[in-house]
């Protein structure tokens, strides 16, 4: 363990292991009377003439008390220990990567968390994962700041009262009256749970107070897909699906490429088929939304159908099926037809759908998304099943523990059958493992005031929220690198969640709690090791074997048939679809999306999070009432206009963004902002829209009333400008133009010939840097930028300095919108610097500050450099980024510096934050510019463990943060000058293109132009959309 | 000659002065007690002094985060004042340089007036490539000082360039004033009633005795210096409009910049010449010395650099187009049409159509028009500035990084403790320097003529 101890006031005179004179080794008297005497001897007195001796004596002892009396105007020194017992394989300053898991609602995501010297600084995919596959998205890059968050709660509260961890224990022990009570009155309510060990104890919780209640809450969840199927199967059951073999894809308000459960898997395989060269071919994806996602800006044709008609154009869909005879047979089918009322171009869209998916039985995926109702999911399922893509392109599993009621019943269900039991004042002491029910649960149950009757509450949580104040007692919870545990992904793979740091507070795991609840506590180790134990397979070689690889098994096998229930359809959802079919024409409704940046809220105190760009809308630290133009027009709204938004029983206020491709008469509202309680990060962000979600209408509101209330709302934006203007930018083509010209991209500009008036330099010899980008296969998803935010120890710098432009991502996701402004594609390219080898920067900077290296990389000498910006200002895709403040100092979670100098009256990180900073960045002093540099510390290190073994770079030893966390695998880094190389391969393709090619830049990023695959039955509709 | 019967040259100065009065004109600020006014506009402008200087220390304390700059607009109000400022520096020079050695001698009312001007105009700003980069401190990287590195500057960088040629241009210039003010000096040391004013002002006058190997070798080093400054007086802004013309982006990578950028200067420093001028004629009554003609003289030279700079906006505008390139076409559409047109229509009238009027001779001799007109020809050059340097900035090939730029109070309030700077320099020098050259004028009185009262 490094360790910074600050420097000893004064050494004892005793203390003889280190001495400095011969004085301090002998600890004469003169020593110690020199030691311990302000004035010296001599020192003031100046009658008598300095003797030859005097003056040797002072010069000694001058020079000893150097030592002693510290440093006042230089830097006190500090000392970095050394171990005294080194651990094998910890070397300070080179990272160690741990495989562990992180968890988010249903989803195991396998991670491998680089370490220096015992803390986590970075967190990137696990290869050996099949919900990874070597990716992580923003959330799991961002959580490793959470862990960091001097915000999480650090000691226990009593009434607001910080407890002592023993004074905690003292205090559990004398509350446990329910337990011996055979849990008469206890009522736990938990999120939900994937880790096998909790429903190891939930079984011995049962057991052991068998009158206690178990019930669990998630605002975000699965449960429509779930109650959905088994309203057709009789059965729990969850699809997952292989998105590699489909070649149609028809997404039903799904976002299976952002946030629904499984992205990162689904991304991974999804853009395999997005590439040209795919021997299977490109796949075809027709996306029907009401909002603008990731997915539907991927989409070939896009739909914008408002959310309560997604599941009429199901309907056309299946109807169309039947009469071209795909369903015939399926008399569930035959039951569902009902008249639908659509537009005849959007029923041609959904005749040409049914068409490709007859003409792909078996090579097609129907997905919905899991905001809409269970009857859409359940037809979405009949029809899979139809076209015969059950156990093809869809495996079927039983949901995970869905032997457990606690799974059999739904959240929804769950939560108000809680209340109710609050109600009667049948719960004396509730325990909340983790979430935030007071802020997320469905308003009309008035959570607040029903857990108020209950005696005790108890509240186990990483933050101080809504909930931890209205609780009795907050009890740190551990965040999941602190914490041992274990999980069960979706698709069945089994994992290890191994903690990277002692916890830095004094807290406790969901299991911990749970057992000690249980009266046998136990560290959360030993209960994992126990469940493992139990099951009859852990072994000690095992145990290091799942340690090492994150994963104890893969995923399991599916079902290999699923039966239907006869006519389980019609009478689970008749009545329904009348109803849906009755809200009023003009109407203009609501519906609420899962945040990009913050998911349920449970992020709002991540700053990497807050400042991330929503994909499509580009706003950072908000949410906004998203809508289209036209219906903002029609109130006469202009963006960040404030509202108010009423249903019947109550209304919020939120300010208006109009984005263009979005369904008429229907607004979009992310969740997760607005929070009362969400730390010095996440507080005053955004509108909280919670408030209006009801048990009956968690998702949406089909019918809401609309005020303009007359004042404006500041939205940051970090993208004003949404059209291309004609620049050939981003290069489009659909299928059919890329197979007669494959060289399309490049033709799109004609340059002039691309001389230069002087020799240059060339780059022929070593390692010459490159990088891919495949805009086939990039989906805009931001998690390349939240990786470089890890990696490079890039600050946030809050909503007022984005509103000034001065974000500081060193790769940003340019967001275009192609067509007109209500049928918008939204199209995305990744931006950083483009290591031009003619780079216009590196000419004006006065200082020769950024620099040219020999390995074709633009450099930035931040020492050197002094500020003058010119360099940004020749840069043509403005890359650069410029410190205009010390955005660290300006964090609000930054503390006043220790003075240990003249000049330390300044800010710093907090000293918990500042242990998530990647040792081999320099972290940047306001008035310099940074920019991108391929992320040169790796590229360092693999040379130079390259050298010390004697060989070359292999290519794919190095890969840029950016690369590594890619999901879509779009980014592709190494040496151009390797023909074998995979970037060279990719370089080699037709479809690379370099932007602004006529400037002569000899960029070393360049782009694979994108292919579109759209039905060429629509493609008069497509083009005039697009 | 023939033609001298025929054509009569406008007096230099009022007829029927002689060369004592001249020195008391132009010596009477300097001895007399200080007027009220003075110590009224004494105290604004130290007041927009101490402005500048809390600005600056605000700004250096806290970051250049406190302007308005953005992303793409990595230069605003910084650069725009100082372009704006070195181009007021320009009249000066010119004045004393070019005509002296074209042997314009309506100059020798004005020059001294307005070299002052172009030191002080300089100095301000000089001001700005010092403080306006993200760490002053270090400032000292820009010259070619041994270090430990052994690391050069980078000589290809015209931020670089513009570091010496404007230091260069302030040398001379302010070498070329003093040499100048030498016999004037000595005047006042001679005039002197106290013995502090005799000597100060006699160090200064460095011993100026007036004798005949005094003038000749003042003469001799005059003219040199005017040689010397008069190269400068072109490239200074010539390199300062390299700034932008050697950098790639639309809107400032033009050839047409240097000489375009040279004609503005002149433009925007003989329209601050004539504010000023008008102003102290009429303060110090020296209406005699600077007659309604060496003003009229000035205006048909902003009349002339005014059309120069309003064909140059028009040929931009015509190679965009013809270049073919829609990069470089956007950029002049947008500057007319875009989020700034406000910006370039201000400039447009005060640039191109005001001084225009100048054709007229009744405006061209109007003191309060042609006041009027300078101040606008003032405000339009500094919008010029900012046209270029925002317009540019603020939308380039990139539309994703497009951005609108707004100075803060910060930017407004170093932009007027700037005008500070100036005018505390400028009443310092108008109270304790001969602001009209006396030896210089005496030189063109027709009693200097060694023929003058001789019959023909």
């Amino acid at each position: 363990m490094s360790q910074v101890t600050p420097r000893p006031e004064g050494d004892t005179p005793q203390d003889n292991t280190f001495w400095r004179s011969s004085g301090q080794l002998e600890n004469t008297k003169e020593y110690r009377k020199f030691l311990y005497k302000e004035f010296q001897e001599g020192a003031s007195v100046l009658e008598s003439p300095m003797s030859r001796r005097t003056f040797i004596k002072l010069m000694g002892a001058s020079a000893a008390l150097a030592g002693v009396s510290g440093c006042t105007i230089r830097k006190q020194e500090q000392r970095i220990l050394p171990y005294a017992k080194a651990p094998e394989e910890v070397i300070p300053g080179k990272g160690n990567f741990y495989a562990t898991t992180f968890i988010l609602g249903e989803e195991a995501i396998g991670v491998l968390a680089e370490s220096f010297e015992g803390r986590p600084t970075k967190i990137e995919g696990n290869p050996s994962h099949p919900q990874s596959l070597g990716a992580a998205k923003s959330f799991q890059q961002g959580s490793v700041l959470e862990l960091y968050d001097p915000d999480r709660l650090q000691k226990p509260v009593l009434h607001g009262k910080s407890l002592t961890p023993e004074q905690l224990e003292k205090w559990l022990g004398d509350n446990s009256s329910s337990l011996e009570n055979k849990g008469q009155g206890l009522a736990i309510l938990t999120e939900t749970q994937i880790s096998p060990t909790f429903y190891r104890l939930l079984d011995l919780l049962r057991q052991k107070l068998p009158s206690a209640k178990i019930f669990r809450y998630d605002p975000l969840n699965q449960e429509s897909v779930y109650t959905g199927i088994h309203s057709v199967t009789g059965q729990w059951l969850s699809p997952y699906y292989d998105f590699a073999k489909a070649n149609i894809v028809v997404s039903l308000d799904a976002d299976f490429l952002g946030n629904d459960v499984g992205s990162i898997a689904y991304t991974k395989a999804f853009s395999t088929r997005r590439d040209p060269q795919n021997e299977k071919g490109i796949n075809r994806l027709y996306a029907i939304e009401h909002a603008a996602t990731v997915t539907g800006a991927k989409a070939d044709h896009r739909l914008r159908i408002p959310y309560f008609q997604i599941e009429s154009v199901l309907w056309a869909l299946s109807s169309s099926l039947v009469k071209k005879g795909v369903c015939s047979s399926d008399q569930v089918l035959k039951a569902t037809q009902a008249d639908v009322a659509l537009s005849t171009d959007i029923l041609k869209v959904v005749d040409a759908i049914a068409d490709d998916l007859a003409a792909n039985k078996g090579k097609s995926i129907l997905i919905a998304g899991p905001q809409q109702p269970a009857s859409v999911h359940a037809l979405v399922f009949l029809l899979n099943k139809a076209l015969g893509n059950i156990t093809n392109t869809l495996t079927i599993r039983e949901i995970n523990f869905s032997k457990d009621l606690l799974i059999q019943k739904s959240s929804l269900n769950s939560i108000v059958d809680l209340s109710e039991l609050l109600q009667k004042g049948q719960v004396e002491t509730l325990v909340i493992l983790g979430g935030n029910p007071v802020y997320t649960a469905p308003s009309n149950l008035n959570f607040e005031e029903k857990m108020a009757k209950a005696k005790t509450t108890i509240h186990l949580t990483l933050y101080k929220n809504e909930t931890t104040e209205k609780a009795t007692l907050g009890i740190p919870r551990k965040h999941y690198l602190e914490s041992w545990g274990d999980a069960k992904a979706i698709d069945g793979t089994q994992s290890i969640v191994q903690p990277l740091i002692e916890p830095i507070y004094p807290s406790k795991s969901d299991a911990e709690l749970m057992s000690q609840l249980i009266g046998a506590p136990s560290t959360d180790f030993e209960l994992v090791q126990n469940t493992w134990k139990s099951k009859g397979i852990l072994l000690e070689s095992q145990w290091k074997k799942w340690l090492h690889e994150g994963i104890i098994t893969g995923p399991s096998a599916g079902l290999s048939t699923v039966s239907i229930k006869d006519n389980g359809f019609v009478s689970a959802f008749t009545n329904q679809v009348k109803a849906s079919k009755l809200s009023p024409k003009d109407a203009i409704e609501l519906v609420f999306t899962p945040s990009y940046s913050v998911y349920d809220g449970r992020f709002a105190n991540n700053g990497w999070l807050q400042e991330l760009p929503d994909p499509i809308t580009k706003l950072t630290w908000d949410n906004a009432a998203i809508m289209s133009k036209k219906t903002a027009t029609k109130y006469h709204i202009k963006d960040g206009d404030l509202v108010e938004i009423s249903t019947k029983k109550s209304s919020i206020q939120a300010a208006v963004m109009t984005v263009p491709g979005i369904a008429d008469n229907s607004i979009s509202i992310s969740l997760g902002y607005g929070q009362a309680k969400a730390g010095r990060v996440g507080h005053d962000t955004g509108f909280n829209v919670y408030v209006l979600r009801t048990t009956k209408q968690p998702f949406a509101f089909s019918n809401v009333s609309l005020k303009k209330l007359g004042k404006t709302y500041k939205l940051a934006s970090t993208q004003e400008h949404g059209s291309m203007e004609g620049r050939h930018l981003i290069r489009i083509g659909t299928e059919s133009e890329y197979k007669k010209n494959p060289e399309f991209a490049k033709e799109m500009v004609e340059t002039p010939p691309l001389n230069s008036s002087w020799p240059e330099k060339k780059y022929d010899t070593g390692n010459q840097w490159g990088l891919s980008i495949d805009l086939s296969k990039c989906t805009g998803c931001n998690a390349c930028i939240t990786a470089c935010q890890a990696e490079n120890n890039i600050p946030i710098v809050g909503k007022k300095q984005v509103l000034n432009g001065r974000e500081m991502h060193w790769i940003r996701l340019d967001r275009y919108f192609e067509g007109t402004e209500e049928e918008a594609q939204v199209v995305h390219q990744p931006m950083t610097c483009l290591q031009c080898e003619m780079a216009p920067c590196e000419q004006v900077c006065p200082v020769a500050a950024t620099t040219h290296s020999d390995e074709g990389l633009n450099e930035m000498t931040y020492n050197r450099c002094v500020g003058t910006r010119y360099c940004s200002n020749n840069c043509p895709t403005k890359v650069r980024r410029f410190n205009f403040f010390d955005y660290h100092q300006r964090n609000p979670q930054s503390v006043a510096k220790e003075r240990k100098h003249l000049f330390d009256y300044m800010r710093e990180p907090d000293p918990s934050v500042q242990r998530q900073f990647n040792p081999d960045v320099t972290v940047r002093m306001r008035g310099i510019m940074e920019k991108c540099t391929y992320c040169i510390q790796r590229i360092n290190q693999s040379k130079i463990s390259a050298k010390n073994e004697g060989r070359d770079v292999i290519d794919g030893e190095i890969k840029t943060a950016c690369q590594q966390t890619c999901p879509a695998e779009a980014i592709v880094f190494g040496n151009i000058l390797d023909p074998e190389s995979q970037v060279s391969k990719k370089k080699a393709e037709a479809r690379d293109y370099h932007i602004l090619k006529e400037w002569n830049l000899k960029p070393r990023t360049s782009y694979l132009a994108g292919i579109r695959n759209p039905n060429p039955a629509l493609v008069s509709t497509a083009s005039k959309g697009a | 000659m023939q033609n001298e019967s025929t054509v009569q040259r406008p007096h230099l100065i009022t007829p029927g002065i002689n060369f004592k009065e001249v020195s008391d004109i132009v010596c009477k600020p300097v001895e007399d007690k200080t007027p009220k006014w003075w110590f009224i506009a004494f105290t604004g402008a130290v007041s927009l002094l101490l402005l500048l200087l809390s600005m600056l220390s605000y700004l250096i304390w806290e970051g250049v985060g406190v302007w308005g700059l953005n992303n793409p607009v990595a230069w605003g109000f910084d650069i725009v004042n100082f372009v704006f400022w070195v181009g007021i520096g320009h009249a000066g020079t010119l004045i004393s340089a070019i005509l002296f050695l074209f042997k314009q001698k309506w100059r020798m009312s004005i020059n001294r007036f307005a070299e002052a001007m172009t030191i002080f105009a300089v100095i301000c700003a000089l001001v700005f490539p010092g403080i306006h980069v993200g760490r002053a401190w270090l400032d000292f990287y820009l010259f070619p000082i041994p270090n430990q590195m052994a690391m050069w500057p980078n000589f290809r960088s015209p931020l670089l360039w513009d570091v010496f040629a404007v230091s260069t241009y302030f040398s001379v210039s302010l070498l070329f004033w003093f040499v100048g003010l030498i016999p004037d000096l000595a005047v006042i040391r001679d005039r002197a009633k106290t013995k502090t004013k005799k000597m100060v002002y006699g160090i200064f006058a460095l011993g100026w005795r007036g004798a005949n190997r005094h003038w000749q070798n003042y003469e001799k080093a005059y003219l040199l210096l005017a040689a010397l400054a008069t190269p400068l007086v072109l490239s200074v802004h010539s390199i300062v409009s390299f700034d932008f013309a050697v950098s790639q982006l639309p809107g400032w990578h033009t050839t047409i910049f240097p000489p375009y950028f040279v004609a503005g200067a002149i433009f925007s420093g003989f329209a601050m010449v004539v504010t000023l001028m008008v102003l102290a004629r009429e303060l110090f009554g020296l209406k005699d010395l600077i007659t309604l003609h060496h003003l009229e003289c000035m205006n048909r030279i902003i009349l002339a650099t005014g059309t120069m700079v309003g064909y140059a906006y028009a040929m931009e505008f015509f190679t965009a187009w013809y270049s073919g390139n829609q990069y470089e076409a956007f950029a002049f559409v947008n500057r007319a049409f875009g989020p700034y047109a406000w910006a370039y229509w201000i400039m447009i009238s005060c640039n191109v159509i005001s001084p225009q009027l100048f054709w007229s001779k009744r405006i061209r001799t109007s003191i309060p028009l042609m006041f009027i007109i300078s101040i606008f020809v003032n405000i339009g050059m500094w919008f010029e500035r900012f046209v270029i340097t925002v317009t540019s900035l603020h939308a380039d090939f990139l539309p994703s990084s497009w951005a609108y730029y707004s100075p803060t109070w910060v930017d407004l309030c170093t932009l007027a403790g700037s005008f500070g700077l100036f005018f505390t320099l400028f009443l310092l020098f108008l109270k304790f320097l001969p602001m009209i050259a006396i030896s210089e004028v005496k030189g063109v009185m027709p009693e200097a003529n060694p023929h003058h009262g001789e019959a023909h």
